[in-house]
Formats: C-alpha cells, structure tokens, sequence
C-alpha cells in the first residue's frame, strides 16, 4: 500500500525493480496483470 | 560455483519510505544493461487459456526462468568507469515499446553498453566486459507459485529445488527475488557475505503511484548447488 492506495493496479500495471550492490545493478521492469499479479491473500495482496 | 545465496526481497507494505539516496561508490562502478529478452509470443502464453494443472514440466520451468514474471537480467562487471564509453545499438526489435524514446531509440531492452579497453584507439572494436546474469522473478505471483507446485506433483523437485522457491511467501507482501543464474566473472558472487559483514543491497521498486523504498531483503541459502563450466 502506498498513501492508503494498493501499489498496483487495477488494471495492467508494471512494477520496476532495482537493485543495487557494491559493483553492480539490476534493473528489471515487470508488466503485471492483477490477473495474475497473485493473491497469496487476495484480500491483502491485491 | 553457484552462488549458495539468494536473495529475497519482500516489499513491506506499512513499509513505504521516500526516495532514495545512492551513495556515489554505489554507482560509479558499474555499468548494467537489460537482457533484450523478447516478449513471450501470444502463441506461448500458456498460462493464459491452459490450467496449471495441465502444464508440462518444460512449461512450468520456462515460467519459473523465462517469463513476464522471471526475466534474466544482464549485469556487465566494470571496473572504474563512471559510464558506458561505447554502446552497442541493437535495434529495437525486442525493445520494451515504454523505452523507446522519440528520436526511435531503444534505451531500455535490447541496447548493450559496454566500456572500452582505454588503451585502445577509437576506432578499436569494444572490448566486452565480463557479464553476469541475474534471475529476477516476482515470486508471490500465482503462476509462480502454480508452477512450483505443478513441477512438484510432476515429479520435478530436483528442478524445483534447483529453482530455489522461498521457503515463505508472506500473505500481505510482494516479494520478489533475486539469484546468480550465471557468474560472469571468476569469484563473482554479488550477494556473498564478505568477512567486513552482509553487503550493502539496496532494493526499491516504481510503480505509477511512486517509489518505494527500502525494502525488505532477506538472504536466503540456497538448498541446491551445482558446479557449471
């Protein structure tokens, strides 16, 4: 949740990853579904 | 050797903070590029009119490797370069049409930038840095999950285990994680403890509504090790 707002979707979103390390970086740009985004609980991971 | 680490990125969600300050040293080092991995064809996405329970195990492994919720990152190992002195233009073929600029230029997928040997004249051919892969995979997805679980009730958990699922998928978080697929250099490992302590990883992910970060990151061993040429 960001500001009370769930971080993703509705709808197709996308999510950027970073990730940094001494040396290094990883940068990965997820396009998501809510579809398939994953409940684990849907009810808290929407 | 394969890394024993991987490492876990859970995304708190009481857990927003501002925006984040990189230290210099961080940076300056290195120089990454995106693996131009081309979107799976229409044809190949399976998981969208096939049940899970109806997945083959090459199926379910190509979901948990190379999917829009596993993507192989490249990470070309620099050394003292401050930025790319040559890049290689790949097109934009395979380019993420969100990184194509106006001028038509790919500046995300499918673009190499690699750092020049200095003693070498201009018009040398660049010298490719050594590379490493990364696994990046958004693990609490439910294709993931239905793909572990599909490869385990075909039987596959020595490819499941070698996949290396989290042990724990927190319900009120996203986690995604993060594992050595391929050192590039001998001895690089970038998640290793080293005798000074963990090393210093910085996760944060951007979404339309901001930046979160830190996140949570948890080292997780790894249960498989493998040797590779």
């Amino acid at each position: 949740m960001m500001d009370a707002a769930p971080l993703l979707g509705p709808g197709r979103d996308w999510a950027e990853f970073t990730l940094l390390g001494a040396g290094f970086v990883v940068h990965c740009k997820f396009k998501l579904d809510p579809e398939f985004l994953g409940p684990i609980d849907s009810r808290e991971n929407p | 050797m394969f890394t024993s680490e991987i490492i876990q990125l859970c995304r708190a969600l009481a857990r927003c903070g501002g925006l984040l300050a990189l230290p210099r040293r961080t940076i300056v080092p290195l120089v990454s590029l995106l693996l131009a991995m081309p979107s799976a064809a229409p044809s190949d996405d399976f998981w969208k009119h096939k049940p899970s329970r109806q997945w083959s195990a090459r199926e379910a492994l190509k979901l948990v490797r190379r999917s829009p919720w596993a993507k192989l990152e490249i990470v070309v190992l620099g050394e003292k370069e401050t930025e790319a002195a040559f890049s290689i233009p790949t097109g934009t073929k395979h380019c993420d049409p969100d990184a194509i600029d106006q001028n038509g230029n790919c500046m995300q997928k499918g673009r190499i930038e690699a750092p020049v040997d200095s003693s070498r004249q201009t018009d040398a051919a660049p010298l490719i840095k050594p590379w490493a892969g990364i696994l990046v995979r958004w693990e609490s997805a439910t294709p993931v999950a239905q793909a572990f679980a599909r490869l385990a009730e075909l039987g596959e958990r020595p490819a499941a285990a070698f996949q290396a699922p989290p042990p724990r998928l927190p319900a009120d978080r996203y986690v995604v994680t993060a594992v050595l697929e391929r050192a590039g250099g001998k001895g690089f490992d970038p998640f290793a403890v080293t005798p000074a302590g963990k090393p210093a990883l910085v996760a944060k992910l951007k979404t339309r509504r901001g930046i979160v970060v830190p996140l949570e990151v948890v080292r997780v061993p790894r249960s498989t090790t493998f040797s590779r040429e």
